[in-house]
Formats: C-alpha cells, structure tokens, sequence
C-alpha cells in the first residue's frame, strides 16, 4: 500500500501523479456534498477554515517552498478585507471590491518587495521588519476611531471596526447575493484551486528555481538567474493570496477590525502552519482545521486565555516536532510500510 | 524660544523611551543575536514587577530595580528551558520567543486580569522656559543615559565585559581558552532582560501596566536595534537619537500615530539606503 | 576601455581587500579562448578570492575585469553567469534539498527551450555517469559524487568559460584521472580555468600554468618550467622569502 503515499513524497518539482488528482478529486466531491448534512452554523464554523487556509497556503507556499518568512502576510489579510470593506460600501457593486480585495494587497506587497528583496536584507530582517510593517499597520488602524477619518462614506471606525460588509454578489446580477451555503461553497472552491495552483505552480521552471533558491541561493545566481526578480514575483504572488483570503473573510464575517492586522492573528498563521507542517502544502490547511477546532472547543471549555495554550503549543512545535503533524505522521505510516515491504520510494 | 525648550524636551523624553526599550534588545539580539520577540512581554513583566512590589509596600524608587531583578532571573530562568537549545537556529529561536510571548500575555491575563495598572511617580512638576513637564520625564531621560553608559562601561572596561565579547564573537576560541560559554550566554541573555525589566518599570508611572503593553515597543525596539547596525550600543544610541527626534517631533506637531508612522517610514527608507545599518561602515566591535 | 581583443578573460590591476589585508593585489591575467589553465599556488595566495571576483561573488577593491572584450567589473553573479560564465566553488555548492535531476535540470533550464533543457540533463547523466543517482537527493550523496553533480550543473549551462575551484578534491585516483580527462574533453570547447593542489593532476591536462602568491601572480609559463622553479618550489615548500 506504499504506492497510496508515494504521490505526496515524490519531490516537489516533479508532476503529482494520479493517486494525488483522484485525492483533490474525492476530497473536494467530499466537502462540496457536505451542506447536504450539516447545518448552517457548523457550515459556518467551517467555511472560516477554508477562507483562512488560504492565509496559511500564501505563508507556507513563502516559507516552505522560496524560504521566507514573511509576517506580512496578515497586513495583505487585513488589507484585503479593509478594502474589499470600504470599496463595497462606498460603491454598492462588489465584484471590482472583490478583485481590488486581491489586487491591492498584490501591490503593497510588490512595493515591500522593491525595498525589501532588492534592498538584499538577509532573510530574518525580512521576517523582522515584515512584522513591524504589520503591527505599525494594526496600530495605525486603530487610531482611525474620530470622524475625520473617512474614505468615501465609510467611517474607519478605528478599534471597533467595521459592520455590515455587504455579502458579495453575483457578478452578473447585483440582486443576488451569496447565502451562507454559497460562501462554503466558494470558499471550498477558492482553497482547491489554490492548492492545485500552487502544487502546479512548483512544476514550472518557475517554481522550481523557487525551490532552488531555497536551497542555495548563491548557486541560483550563479547559474544566471535574478534570485532577487523570482523572491519578489513569489512575495507579491503570497500578497494577493493573503489579500484573497482577507477579503472572503470579510465577506464571511459582514465585518472588518483592526484585530485582522494584528499580531495575534499573524501568530495563529504561523502556528497553522508549522503544526500541519511547512514541508507540504496540505499540512497548512490541516493545521487550520485542527487549530480552529481547538480554539474554538478551548472557548466552550473555558480554560480562560486561548493565546496561554496557543503559545505553548508553538513553543512544543518549534522545540520537539519541527516538522509539523504531516509530515510526521507520514514519515510514521511510511515506515510501517518499508517494514513490510521492501520497496522504499525515494525522495521525500 | 520656549517653543524650542518644549520642542527639545519633546525629542530628549521620546529618545529616553527609544533607549530604554531597545537597550535590552540591544544586549539579547544585538550582541548575541538571539531574536527575542519576547522582548516587549519582558518590559511588560517589569511593569508588573514593579505594580507588584509597590503593593507590598516597597516605594518606587526601591520597586524600579528590584522589578529589573525579578525579569532579569525569568530571562535566566527562559534561557536555560528554551534559548539554549536554539542557539543558531535563529528562525527557530525566533518563533519559539513569539510563542513565549503569547505565554506570558495569556498568563498575565488569567493572573492579573485584562485591565490596566497604575503606580503613580507624584514628582510634581517642573518649570521649563514657563511651560510645566512632569518632573518624572526628567527622571528617565536621566536613568535612560545612565542604563546606556552603565552598559557601555560594563562591556567596556571591565573583565567580565570583555570576556563576554570575547565569547560572543568567537565562542569556540573563548571555550579553548576555558571560558564556560553557556554560563556566559545564560548570564549575558540574564543582564539584557533585567535591563528590559528596568525599563518596563520605569515605564510604568506613565504608561501603567498591562498585559499586550509589549506589543506598543517591540517594534519600536527592533526598529532601533536593525537600523544600528553591528555596533549594538553605539547603533542603538545614533538609531535611538534619529528616531527620538522624529517621534518627538512630529508627535508633538501633529499626533503619536503620525510619528509612529513617520518612524516605520524612515526606518524602511533606512533600510534601504543603509542596509547594514547606522554603524555598518565601522569595523564590527561593541 | 575595452579589453585585450584576443582574451576572453583579463583583469587589470585586480584587487580585493579584507580589513587592511590584500587578498588579491594587483592582478593582471589574460587569458585566451581555447585555453586550459591552471592556477597554482600556496593556502591564501588569492586563487578562490580571484575566482569569486571575477562571477561577481565580491565585488574588488580597485582594478577592472573583461570578459569576452566588454567590462565587467561590477557586474552582479548572475549578470556575469549569463555571459557564459561557470564556476564550482571551492566547497560543493549544490541544491542538497533535489535530486540530481533537479539540480541539472535547474542548471540546463536557463541556456535551453523545455525539450532542449531535458535532452541537455540527459547528455550530462551519460557522460558524467551520474545515472545511478538521478532520483537521489543530492544531499544524501558522498562527497566526490556531489562534486560531480556540481560539475554536471556548470556543464549543462554549455558555459564559454569554465572557472573550477579544486574539482579532484576529495577523489580517489580513479575519479581523479576520470575528471582529468573530463576537462580535457571539455576544453575541446571551452576555456577553462582551474585552480589544483595536486601536481600529477596538474601535469596531465595543463599546458600554461600561472603561480599565485601573496596575492599577486608569482610566475606564468609552460607546466614543466614552472615546475622546476626554484623560487616556486620555495614558495611550495613553505619559505616564504621570495626575491
């Protein structure tokens, strides 16, 4: 049964093989059938994971795959769904808020990436000064509670936020707007295709110098690329991402705060992503669920503060499993399975 | 003229806070290069340190550095059960500290409660070119020099301060020398958190004591200490000086957001055009 | 100022300092296409610093570097590899993360088409018999195949010069005389320039050799006159007074 798991241990520049399409496949003919048997607020409580698997698909696809690790990716998040926010209220259309929700955040991160990827800081100021960028952007937020802080219509209300986000429309036709089971729907739809973007994405020469950046950057430039030119397409590319992400979550929440920017939330995406493992792309979205879930069961449960065991947990990972749940997990079943079989696929 | 008397106040007290803040980081991450995101929770145990002796009695000027005490043997305490093992995984190190600092804010919370607390310096007044500044302002632009040039003189001129750079810079030669260098990093990593503890504690009459307060300086720490540059206590000098001026300024001139702002905007425009830093160009030293 | 017309490589007055010390120190090299040369010479006479200046790892002092006649001095590393540039670094400088298909292929992606790319790895699989290991990280590998690997990369980038930093090192004497071989294949189409300790090596592929030393070049001829040099020997041999 070794063969079941090849396909997702075989190295990332290679083609995924059928055992990995049928999974995509099954998985996704799996939560798309889901409606059918939850009800609206389970479907709720798990349309969020989806929205916010793809801030931990834009963070891992950085750090596992380029080997960067950006905190700026909850300033593209808040952005995003500050803009899609403002735009879609000022203009009551939603389809170009929704795009700018994307395209925004792209453009920030571009022009971070001009000072940052260009400016040749090493890779852990990059991380450093990403988290300021995010926390002088959460504070500024916040400081937006007076009336003379105005975009459009649309009070910036510092720390409270912003209510009633309008939910998104059909392009075609502004009367209707999305239902709860339609942004699970969209929201199971936008996390696939970002998986399966980004899984293709490492099989192009593109992805693959990424990868070798990663490994050694100084042999990429030696072999005639502009490490400097694929950081910054990857970064700007982790922006839009994360701007995406920020702009369903607004329109899964009806709501926009300064909380989106903040640093709590850029540490539960770090800790989605180390505990499903950088390594993969699928780890991320697992760690999401599973963090989601034990937050929210810590909340029921009232073991009073969620950031105590939030904390603890990232400090375990970091120290004793490195590697994140799946890749753990899978390095456990593989090696049961090499004890009954001789055949060891190869690579990782 | 008064204008500029208060004007230069303005830029003396918000350079005071810069060193303060960043001057333990200066130590942790400066010189040993351990990314301590934890940095601004520290400051934060120092304040409560500091609410905490005050309420048993003992009076400010006794609670200041006994609170530098109490963070300086929880850094000691944090160094021997994670920092030592991470040493030169600096993304490790780094992640691990961001998860301590969650720790320490979750626990504050659950011990003390989300609200704020307050010891008050009751130093009155001081007359400045006929315009009224606490006399407490005066009090830590006063201790933030003396910490700076305590520090400096610690590393500087004494025996203790030189075998810590020693092992700093080389750490395999000070250990053939027979240096104890894990006695030396725990000691090292121990006299940067007092000194963040220190502040924390000095903070506290004015800005009061409260769980997530870290969040308000660690960036303002890293700041200083990144665009330093090599040269931790001179670069978090000049860097403190720069960005002094400019949060004083413009907070006086318009509002404390702005200047923060104006801060982010000069230090990624430093970054830029200095990217080893205010010191790069110095030899690498203190 | 352009360079020598008949040199594809050449440097003026090259020169590197590290904190007051000279590295490379005034260093004027020509070298003509076709050549395979070797450079000699003492721990810390400059060959790797001379290496890294001209692909652009360090950027000199003072002096200037031509390549193929235009001036690239300041140039950055990718900017001098995509003249046709290629160098092995002194240690293995490789993707240890990929296999040794992914580390040719990364290689032979920039000079060639897609088609081109993969039939270009398989050429260099078959002629450096990497093809037991294709699938292995390159990490896993020992150390002599890993240095085959690297050579295989800066071959499948069809380079019009080749710069190799010690590449027998680590060897046994049959991978030695394989490699020796190798370059002289190679040098069939493209200039190489290679910096080795051991002398039988150099003896079996080099004809001009130029001698390193402190930073500047020592002496530059035929293989068998610098080899009997008294003041060379001396400087092998550790006595460091030359006149």
């Amino acid at each position: 049964m070794g063969w079941l798991f090849s396909d997702f241990r075989r190295p990332a520049g290679e083609r995924p093989g059928p055992v990995w399409w049928s999974f995509v496949v099954v998985a996704t003919a799996v939560l798309l059938s889901l409606p059918l048997t939850l009800d609206l607020a389970q479907l709720l409580d798990l349309s969020v994971v989806f929205v916010l698997a793809l801030l931990a698909l834009s963070m891992s696809f950085l750090w596992g795959y380029v080997g960067i690790l950006s905190f700026g990716q909850t300033a593209f998040f808040g952005l995003g769904g500050y803009v899609y926010a403002v735009a879609a209220m000022n203009w009551g259309d939603t389809t170009l808020p929704f795009l700018l929700g994307i395209a925004i955040p792209l453009a920030f991160a571009a022009l971070l990436g001009v000072f940052m990827v260009y400016g040749k800081i090493s890779d852990i100021y990059f991380s450093v000064m990403t988290l300021v960028i995010t926390l002088i952007l959460n504070r500024a937020m916040r400081a937006t509670s007076g009336d003379q802080y105005v975009i459009g219509d649309v009070r910036l209300n510092g720390q409270n936020g912003i209510p009633g986000v309008p939910p998104l429309q059909v392009p075609w036709d502004s009367s209707v707007t999305l239902f709860i089971d339609h942004v699970y729907y969209l929201s199971v739809v936008l996390a696939v295709l970002v998986y399966v973007g980004l899984r293709l994405l490492l099989t192009t020469p593109f992805g693959r110098i990424l990868v070798g950046i990663r490994e050694n950057e100084r042999r990429i430039e030696l072999l005639g690329y502009d490490a400097r030119r694929y950081k910054f397409a990857a970064f700007a590319l982790s922006g839009g991402i994360a701007g995406l992400s920020g702009t369903m979550f607004a329109i899964w929440g009806n709501f926009v705060a300064p909380e989106m920017f903040g640093l709590g939330q850029a540490a539960e995406v770090i800790i989605w992503v180390i505990v499903g493992g950088k390594s993969t792309l699928i780890g991320p979205i697992v760690g999401t669920g599973v963090i989601q879930y034990l937050t929210s069961w810590l909340g029921t449960q009232g073991v009073g503060q969620v950031t105590l065991v939030l904390g603890a947990i990232l400090i375990v990972f970091v120290l004793l499993f490195k590697d994140g749940l799946v890749p753990t997990l899978g390095a456990a079943i593989a090696r049961v399975f090499a004890g009954r079989r001789e055949s060891g696929g190869g690579g990782q | 003229m008064d204008t500029l008397l208060v004007y230069a106040y303005q830029v003396a007290f918000s350079f005071s806070i810069f060193i303060l803040i960043s001057l333990g980081l200066a130590v942790i991450f400066g010189m040993m290069r351990v990314i301590n995101l934890a940095q601004g929770e520290f400051i934060m145990l120092g304040a409560y340190a500091c609410v905490v002796c005050t309420a048993f009695g003992l009076p400010l000027w006794l609670a200041v550095p006994a609170a530098g005490l109490i963070v300086g043997l929880i850094g000691i305490a944090v160094e021997r059960t994670v920092i030592r093992f991470l040493y030169g995984r600096v993304l490790d190190t780094l992640l691990a500290t961001w998860g301590l600092s969650l720790l320490l804010v979750g626990l504050v919370t659950t011990l003390a409660g989300p609200q704020s607390q307050s010891v008050p310096a009751d130093l009155g007044g001081v007359s400045l070119g006929g315009l009224q500044v606490p006399a407490y302002g005066l009090v830590m632009i006063g201790s933030a020099l003396a910490m700076l040039v305590g520090t400096y003189a610690l590393w500087r001129f004494t025996n203790l301060g030189l075998i810590v750079r020693g092992t700093m810079q080389n750490p395999e030669m000070a250990r053939a020398l027979g240096t104890n260098t894990s006695m030396i990093y725990m000691l090292t990593f121990g006299f940067g958190s007092a000194l963040t503890g220190l502040a924390g504690a000095l903070l506290v009459p004015l800005f009061g004591a409260s769980p997530t307060m870290g969040l308000f300086y660690i960036a303002k720490a890293f700041i200083a200490v990144i665009s330093g540059g090599p040269w931790p206590l001179l670069g978090t000098l000049s860097a403190s000086g720069l960005y002094g001026s400019i949060d004083g300024i413009v907070s006086f001139a318009f509002s404390s957001v702005l200047g923060e702002i104006a801060v982010l905007l000069v230090a990624i425009l430093m970054l830029r055009l200095l990217p080893q830093g205010i010191t790069g160009r110095l030899r690498k030293g203190l | 100022m352009n360079g020598d017309p008949k040199g594809i490589l050449q440097t003026r007055g090259l020169r590197k300092t590290f904190g007051g010390v000279h590295a490379v120190d005034g260093v004027d090299f020509l070298l003509t296409e076709g050549e395979l040369r070797c450079l000699i010479g003492p721990n810390g006479a400059g060959k790797s610093t001379f290496f890294k200046l001209i692909t652009g790892q360090l950027m000199p002092s003072d002096g200037q570097i031509f390549f193929g006649g235009s001036e690239v001095t300041t140039h950055a590393s990718h900017e001098v590899a995509r003249l046709g540039v290629g160098i092995k670094n002194q240690k293995p400088d490789v993707f240890d993360g990929l296999s040794t298909r992914e580390n040719l292929w990364l290689a032979a992606q920039f000079a060639h088409d897609k088609a081109g790319a993969i039939e270009q790895v398989e050429q260099v699989i078959d002629r450096l018999q990497l093809g037991a290991f294709v699938h292995r990280l390159v990490g896993e590998l020992a150390h002599g195949q890993r240095q085959w690997v690297e050579i295989g990369m800066v071959m499948a980038r069809e380079p019009r010069l080749i710069l190799l930093d010690e590449p027998s090192a680590g060897m046994g004497q049959e991978e030695r005389l394989r490699t020796a071989e190798l370059l002289k294949e190679l040098n069939r189409t493209t200039t190489i320039v290679v910096v080795e300790h051991d002398m039988q090596f150099i003896k079996r592929i080099a004809d001009v050799v130029t001698v390193f030393h402190r930073g500047r070049v020592l002496r530059e001829a035929k293989v068998d006159v610098v080899l009997n040099d008294p003041e060379v020997r001396d400087v092998y041999l550790g006595r460091t007074e030359v006149t």
